[in-house]
């Protein structure tokens, strides 16, 4: 299937989405798998000359330990996400902690910023905020913010993500970039017409502190003092 | 004759700092870089044999990196590792003065063989 440029095109939007987040954490589990061969491979090394006559440097085995574990955490806390990302196709509609999707986005959504060297910054609410939705869609206009939000910004910017909530409503504020020439962008229209759908709304906003912000909400049911 | 000298560009610090401590151990002489704008830098003040570069790096990509090497240091050889499983058809169409594309993880010994048959070029 092409478009009349002859681009290949994907087989629909929302598994384009699948097909994207699927690509980019494999990529990076691909490293991990590459640094953890590579480690290995120099405790070999390390090895190899102790038995042809070297010593052996317990300080340097420790640290071939510590850098092998740290890499089976990274592709551990990857895995995991992923996991939990598949498993929000399973239920067209479900009751949803956005905390939950906050949590996937954070791990998932860090390589897009990455390779933009931009920090990325997810903070989760202490409260449970309820959203009757389908995960799987809202994670994708979520992340359709963050993808639009980072074509605006610049290496060693900031990019946050903080969840706001009011009665009868939740949502995420989005900060860090200049967002005034993004009302055409086509990404954004995709997670405003995802929102509708949801009964929720995406706004672009002047903020006396952010400067400006792109807010999410939907109708949503908090409940605080969880934790 | 005399230690290669590799310059490895890639954002995975761990990766590229584990690759120059194993072909030490192989008698190449190598530094890491972590991106493109640093790696092009340090280029001007130190003689590289060889410029091994990821495909895909925040800031300058390896393509990029490929291109002002060709027109700058046309007889530094390069090599480029990638992470993923399939090249676009443009890359592999646009890949000249590339000596060889890595898909990792590797073997270091792969990685070593591709380093003397681009010296031996």
């Amino acid at each position: 299937m092409t478009d009349a440029q002859g681009h290949p095109q994907p087989l629909s939007d929302d598994l384009a989405f699948f097909g994207r987040i699927s690509a980019g954490v494999t990529h990076e589990l691909n490293n991990v798998v590459s640094i953890i061969e590579q480690v290995t491979g120099l405790l070999e090394d390390q090895l190899y000359s102790a038995n042809a006559g070297g010593t052996l440097d317990v300080d340097k085995l420790q640290s071939v330990h510590d850098r092998i574990m740290t890499q089976i955490d990274r592709g551990v806390e990857l895995i995991h996400n992923l996991n939990r990302f598949s498993h929000t196709v399973d239920e067209a509609e479900r009751d949803t902690d956005l905390n939950e999707l906050m949590a996937i986005l954070s791990v998932l959504g860090r390589r897009f910023a990455a390779l933009k060297n931009v920090s990325f910054d997810v903070s989760l609410s202490t409260a449970s905020i309820i959203v009757r939705c389908s995960p799987y869609r809202l994670l994708e206009a979520m992340f359709a913010v963050e993808l639009t939000a980072l074509t605006t910004m610049n290496p060693d910017d900031q990019l946050t993500l903080a969840m706001i909530h009011e009665s009868g409503r939740a949502g995420i504020r989005v900060t860090g970039g200049t967002f005034d020439n993004l009302s055409d962008s086509m990404e954004l229209s995709r997670a405003q017409a995802i929102l509708a759908e949801m009964n929720g709304e995406l706004q672009l906003l002047d903020d006396d502190t952010f400067g400006q912000k792109i807010e999410i909400w939907l109708p949503a049911t908090v409940i605080t003092d969880v934790f | 004759m005399d230690k290669p000298r590799v310059l490895l560009i890639d954002d995975e610090e761990e990766l590229v700092h584990t690759l120059v401590e194993r072909l030490a151990y192989r008698n190449i002489e190598a530094v890491a870089e972590m991106d493109g704008h640093s790696a092009l830098e340090r280029i001007t003040t130190e003689q590289f044999d060889v410029v091994i570069a990821d495909l895909k790096m925040p800031g300058l990509s390896g393509m990029e990196v490929v291109e002002i090497l060709r027109e700058r240091y046309p007889h530094v050889k390069i090599l480029l590792i990638t992470g993923h499983g399939r090249l676009d058809e443009e890359i592999e169409m646009d890949i000249e003065g590339v000596h060889e594309v890595l898909i990792k993880p590797f073997k270091i010994d792969n990685l070593v063989a591709s380093i003397h048959q681009a010296l031996a070029n």
